[in-house]
């Protein structure tokens, strides 16, 4: 094994390099901590996989920035089990407060229980946590109602009946379960209308163009389509008209600047106004209240009203 | 940002060591099929089949007691991480196909295997019943005798598992072969080793550690989903390679996947530690990984010249 001497080299390297990454992390402490010592440190904890949640980002970190806050942005990717290793990052550090945007309901309670138990406040933003832990209060979208607003604009827009699809997003978040079950509350009234198709997005527009133009085969009667997002629902009304079906109502979910201009150009049909950058700037400033000492109440809901043509030129985007 | 976190028990143990040794189980196993000239792109995919049949088996035996149902999920885990590795050997070692090609679809079969599993990707818990004891595998603590010091349970399997693959590496035969077909398969066959069969139980280990980690993870969040650990297999890789065993395999060894592994983690600390955000992180994990083996190959190609 006449190798096994370059390979202490090699070793001998390794041990080098963390030695002196921590002589330049030991160093560099030293040097920022005194003044970054009084900051409060807030985590928030995200996905950034969508234009919906950088425009939370920037509203997270500007509102930091105005209130002396120190935010870190921390992106799970919709995988709870990274969530749950950024919480230990986050208690690891000692972080004040937790902003948390849950990737999934069940799986996220250990994860707040962690915090709970090393006394780190949590604010849920936009999405819930299920039961078995505690959390200071929830602030966010009105998820279901805006999608009941979105399913509303639909029905309206196909006449009360006749067949729609549904393209829906990750399985089993809150959002997706949020709006499937919106979908259904509201075509309950409706006996005309039929759910033909259930496709999932994933988040990918490119997907939703695939997956309409098969519909569209599959399923030439369809007569609206209710997605949820805003950029797959623009994926899909573009597929409809790239097929001659501009007949076909589409109605998405979030209020982006590009969902707007598009309903103005009459290619979407509608869609519920979202504010993202106020839920960012909300939970902020809630965390801050928090750490302050002020009585916060347990909900606070954001609406999300309805854009259609006759209203769009009144809202601008928030993302 | 506080920094000066970096150095504390809460930051090391519960946090970078706990999360390290989960990663820890899987390139443990790695080591084997690397060191053995092979490679496994399938491992995070094998990971997330384990994590679904550790939540089926652990409800469907729920009824019988916590102790029972934790023992059978540990045992069906590991018997599925056995098979889906085993399916990996013997495609590579018997049929012959390259463990690129192989573990690159075996990737996606797999990852296919978990999403049918779970009816098309949503996450199934751990029964109430058995959810205290099931989180322990991730949550729980053993406090170090007469000191303030807790060690994690994860930290305390990995150094098992860790100690019984060095001994299995270092001190058996089956260890030596290991190294003798990663450095020369041809000449190991002519000595009268049996390559195929060390590769393929170099795959089964490795699908074996898959499972205990499987175990792990499901305990951190008493889930399992179908799409977690997507890009597991390349901090696992990395942590190999910037170890010191090379692509070729015949040399390297667990303490250099060790090394390697807590250099990674270290750094991947030090970003959060630093809030570096997450745009940049890619970058330098990516720059890391390549400026370490840059100068590892530098450093060997001196050295080499300086002897001859």
């Amino acid at each position: 094994m006449g190798s096994n001497r370059t390979y202490r080299t090699y070793g001998t390297y390794a041990a080098y390099f963390i030695a002196l990454l921590l002589c330049v992390l030991q160093g560099l402490a030293c040097l920022k901590s005194p003044a970054a010592e009084k900051r409060p440190q807030i985590g928030f904890l995200m996905t950034l996989d969508d234009p919906y949640w950088q425009n939370m980002r920037l509203g997270a970190e500007d509102e930091g920035k105005k209130l002396g806050a120190d935010v870190t942005i921390l992106n799970a990717k919709e995988d709870p089990v990274t969530q749950i290793q950024q919480i230990q990052e986050m208690i690891a550090r000692q972080a004040d407060a937790v902003c948390l945007v849950p990737m999934k309901k069940e799986p996220l309670v250990s994860g707040v229980q962690a915090l709970n138990a090393a006394g780190v406040p949590v604010i849920l933003v936009n999405r819930t946590v299920a039961d078995g832990c505690e959390y200071e209060c929830f602030c966010g979208t009105d998820t279901y109602q805006g999608a009941v607003t979105s399913a509303k604009i639909l029905v309206e827009a196909v006449g009360g009946e006749g067949g729609i699809v549904e393209f829906h997003q990750h399985l089993g978040t809150g959002p997706e379960l949020a709006r499937s079950k919106a979908l259904r509350d509201v075509v309950k009234d409706y006996p005309g209308i039929k759910i033909l198709a259930r496709v999932p997005h994933e988040g990918d527009r490119g997907k939703a163009i695939k997956e309409m133009q098969t519909l569209l085969d599959k399923h030439p009667e369809v007569k609206g389509a209710y997605v949820h997002g805003d950029p797959q629902a623009i994926a899909v009304a573009d597929a409809c008209h790239d097929a001659g079906r501009a007949d076909i109502a589409v109605v998405g979910m979030g209020g982006s600047e590009e969902a707007i201009a598009a309903i103005k150009a009459g290619r979407l049909t509608g869609t519920s106004y979202q504010q993202p950058e106020q839920e960012g700037r909300t939970a902020v400033q809630l965390a801050i209240k928090k750490l302050n000492g002020e009585p916060l109440e347990k909900s606070y809901l954001i609406p999300c009203p309805a854009i259609t043509k006759q209203n769009a030129s009144q809202f601008k985007g928030q993302f | 940002m506080r920094t000066e976190t970096f150095l504390t028990w809460r930051n090391l143990v519960d946090n970078l060591l706990t999360n390290a040794a989960c990663v820890g189980l899987i390139a443990a196993g790695m080591t084997f099929v690397m060191v053995a000239g092979g490679f496994d792109l399938s491992v995070a995919s094998i990971t997330a089949v384990c994590g679904v049949v550790a939540v089926l088996a652990v409800t469907a035996a729920a009824p019988a007691g916590a102790g029972v149902a934790i023992a059978v999920a540990v045992v069906a885990t590991v018997a599925a991480g056995v098979a889906l590795g085993a399916a990996n050997g013997v495609l590579v070692a018997y049929v012959g196909v390259n463990p690129f090609v192989v573990t690159l679809s075996t990737m996606l079969v797999f990852r296919g295997i978990a999403l049918v599993l779970t009816r098309g990707g949503q996450s199934i818990e751990v029964p109430p019943a058995v959810r205290d004891t099931f989180r322990e595998f991730y949550w729980g603590r053993i406090s170090l005798a007469g000191t303030p010091w807790r060690l994690t349970v994860p930290i305390l399997i990995f150094a098992a598992a860790f100690v019984l693959a060095v001994i299995l590496l270092k001190y058996t035969r089956f260890g030596h072969y290991v190294y003798a077909v990663g450095g020369n398969e041809t000449a190991s066959w002519l000595a009268g080793v049996n390559t195929a069969r060390v590769k393929t139980v170099t795959y089964v280990l490795c699908g074996a550690s898959c499972a205990i980690a499987a175990l792990v993870y499901t305990g951190m969040s008493n889930t399992a989903q179908a799409a977690s650990y997507q890009g597991l297999e390349m901090i696992v890789i990395a942590s190999v390679i910037v170890g010191g065993t090379p692509l070729g395999g015949g040399r390297g060894g667990l303490f250099y996947t060790l090394i390697g592994l807590l250099l990674l983690s270290v750094i991947e600390n030090l970003l959060t530690q630093f809030g570096i955000t997450e745009e940049y992180r890619n970058i330098v994990r990516g720059l890391i990984i390549l400026i370490v083996v840059a100068v590892d190959v530098t450093v060997r190609k001196k050295t080499t010249k300086t002897r001859a």
